[in-house]
């Protein structure tokens, strides 16, 4: 009967008996007693986790800049209608100071029509400039690399234009810009514990390991091999536990966000809300150099795995003489 | 070559399991080791392949205080020193072949430069059909022979075998000692501890000590 398993044993996939020659020698610590397939999940879950993270991040510092580009390359210059004067001259007006002033690359009064149309929603169809006091936006583009001074602007437009008021978005930049920040943040933080998480387990899995494999420690450290030696036995297979658990992450990360660009990043001009979305933070869509970010995960968590095993047996074998 | 003077050695709190162990083994030197079960002779023999350190008293090995001795340079002085386990400790996973070899690949041999010793050896030892077994398929005598082919391919200067032939039968326990006998005289020192009296009995020249209550007494 042994004879028998010995003989099947030796035997390739062919049938055929493997020659010595052919023959390559087993790994000194086998795979599976350090490595198995629930660590493999538990490893890939995180790995993937820290690609959603990355990836959010990617995501929220894209929108940001470009909520700070947009907003910071704009400016509005709102008309109430005060006064005796027309609203039409105040607006003439204005304009005229505005294309007077250096650094001003086009100021564009908003049409009656347009503004009719983004109060719509609201307000409803009708005669509404007419029968309400509502007061008129002026686009005003400024020349990000020579801007002008802002406040002497607002000064000169607030003496010479009654009703007009500038308006540099800055409240609502820095309100935004506080709001993004917390986000990443908060998303850099759930990154850092999902990396103390995955340390945590390589850990735990090293000592189960080591716990499971100790007759193999133990005859390796009695014939006299160095712990620099029984510690890579164990990194080999945290290195490539490591590189497929994060490829695997990796594209799972990266099949949510292709999925999540398109559900949400593709939104239309049809709906008001959507343009508008579209038009000041941008397409809800990881960029390309976002998923670039995520290569760095496979590596990443290779390099966690083999550091951490490392120290792990290091710090066990110190135990025995 | 190696120097025991007054060593003891107790776990923990508990008792001493050695008392006051005095001896002196000369290079290509061949010495039983022989008493009652449970009075230390694994734990000397433990304390010789430097798996623990005493208690107290001095130990010498190969020219090097044991106590001094900083934990990473043991690989190099474990290296020339083969061990029979009492219980083999093959590796299950590794074939006979690299059960054997395993000593020569931790030191960075490659497979192609030990392949030749290897199989000499396996067929030196009456294995040479079973090279690519694996343990839990070869019977007890065959992981023994094994497991004392491991201990001697890398031509270590001191051979220990706890109980070498306590899983043998007589014909096969005389071709093992006759083995050990063979590296004796090609220089490697021998220490065998064995409750084997008829063992002891087939070759009347080695020294025997005998392990009573962790002290040692000298009966030939």
């Amino acid at each position: 009967m042994a004879q028998n398993k010995d003989h099947i044993r030796g035997r390739n996939k062919t049938g055929g008996e493997k020659k010595p020659e052919q023959r390559k020698s087993a790994p000194i610590m086998p795979a599976s007693g350090v490595a198995g397939r629930p660590l493999l999940i538990a490893i890939t879950i995180m790995c993937y986790f820290a690609s959603v993270t990355i990836g959010s991040v990617a995501l929220i510092t894209n929108i940001v800049d470009n909520w700070t580009s947009q907003i910071s390359s704009q400016v509005t210059v709102q008309i109430k209608p005060v006064g005796t004067t027309s609203q039409a001259d105040q607006i003439t007006a204005a304009v005229t100071i505005l294309k007077a002033t250096k650094g001003i690359l086009s100021a564009l009064p908003q049409t009656a029509k347009e503004a009719s149309r983004m109060l719509e929603p609201w307000l409803g169809a009708g005669n509404v400039l007419e029968d309400l006091p509502i007061p008129r936006l002026i686009l005003v583009r400024i020349d990000q690399k020579d801007p002008p001074d802002l406040k002497a602007l607002a000064l000169k437009l607030r003496q010479q234009v009654q009703g007009a008021v500038l308006d540099d978005h800055s409240q609502w930049q820095s309100e935004l810009t506080r709001t993004a920040t917390a986000i990443r943040l908060a998303a850099m933080s759930i990154l850092v514990l999902v990396i103390l998480t995955t340390i945590s387990i390589v850990i735990f899995a090293t000592r189960a390991a080591m716990a499971g494999n100790r007759d193999i420690v133990e005859v390796l450290h009695m014939i006299g091999a160095r712990q620099g030696y029984i510690a890579r036995q164990f990194q080999i297979h945290f290195l490539f536990l490591g590189i497929k658990a994060g490829i695997i992450g990796v594209l799972l990360g990266a099949g949510t966000f292709l999925a999540f660009n398109f559900t949400l990043g593709a939104t239309s001009g049809s709906d008001i809300l959507n343009a508008a979305n579209n038009a000041f933070i941008g397409p809800l869509a990881l960029h390309p150099q976002g998923f670039a970010y995520l290569l760095a995960v496979p590596p990443v968590a290779a390099f966690i795995g083999v550091l951490t095993s490392r120290y792990s047996v290091l710090r066990f074998l110190s135990a025995m003489i | 070559m190696i120097h025991f003077e007054n060593v003891g050695l107790r776990y923990g709190v508990g008792p001493e399991i050695l008392k006051d162990i005095s001896f002196h083994i000369e290079a290509g030197s061949f010495h039983f080791l022989t008493g009652p079960s449970g009075t230390g002779k694994s734990t000397l023999l433990q304390l010789l392949f430097l798996a623990l350190r005493p208690t107290r008293g001095l130990i010498s090995m190969f020219g090097h205080d044991i106590a001094t001795l900083s934990g990473r340079r043991l690989p190099r002085l474990r290296r020339r020193i083969g061990v029979v386990f009492q219980e083999f400790r093959l590796l299950d996973h590794l074939t006979t072949f690299d059960n054997v070899a395993l000593p020569l690949r931790i030191q960075g041999g490659r497979e192609s430069e030990y392949r030749h010793d290897v199989e000499e050896l396996l067929n030196w030892v009456g294995l040479g059909e079973r090279v690519y077994a694996h343990p839990p398929l070869l019977s007890g005598g065959e992981k023994q022979r094994a497991a004392i082919a491991r201990a001697v391919i890398g031509q270590p200067d001191l051979l220990l075998a706890d109980e070498p032939t306590g899983n043998v039968d007589p014909q096969l326990a005389e071709r093992l000692l006759r083995l050990f006998i063979e590296l004796n005289r090609l220089g490697t020192t021998v220490v065998i501890a064995t409750h084997d009296h008829s063992l002891m009995a087939q070759f009347e020249d080695a020294p025997v000590w005998h392990l009573n209550n962790g002290y040692i007494e000298v009966l030939r």
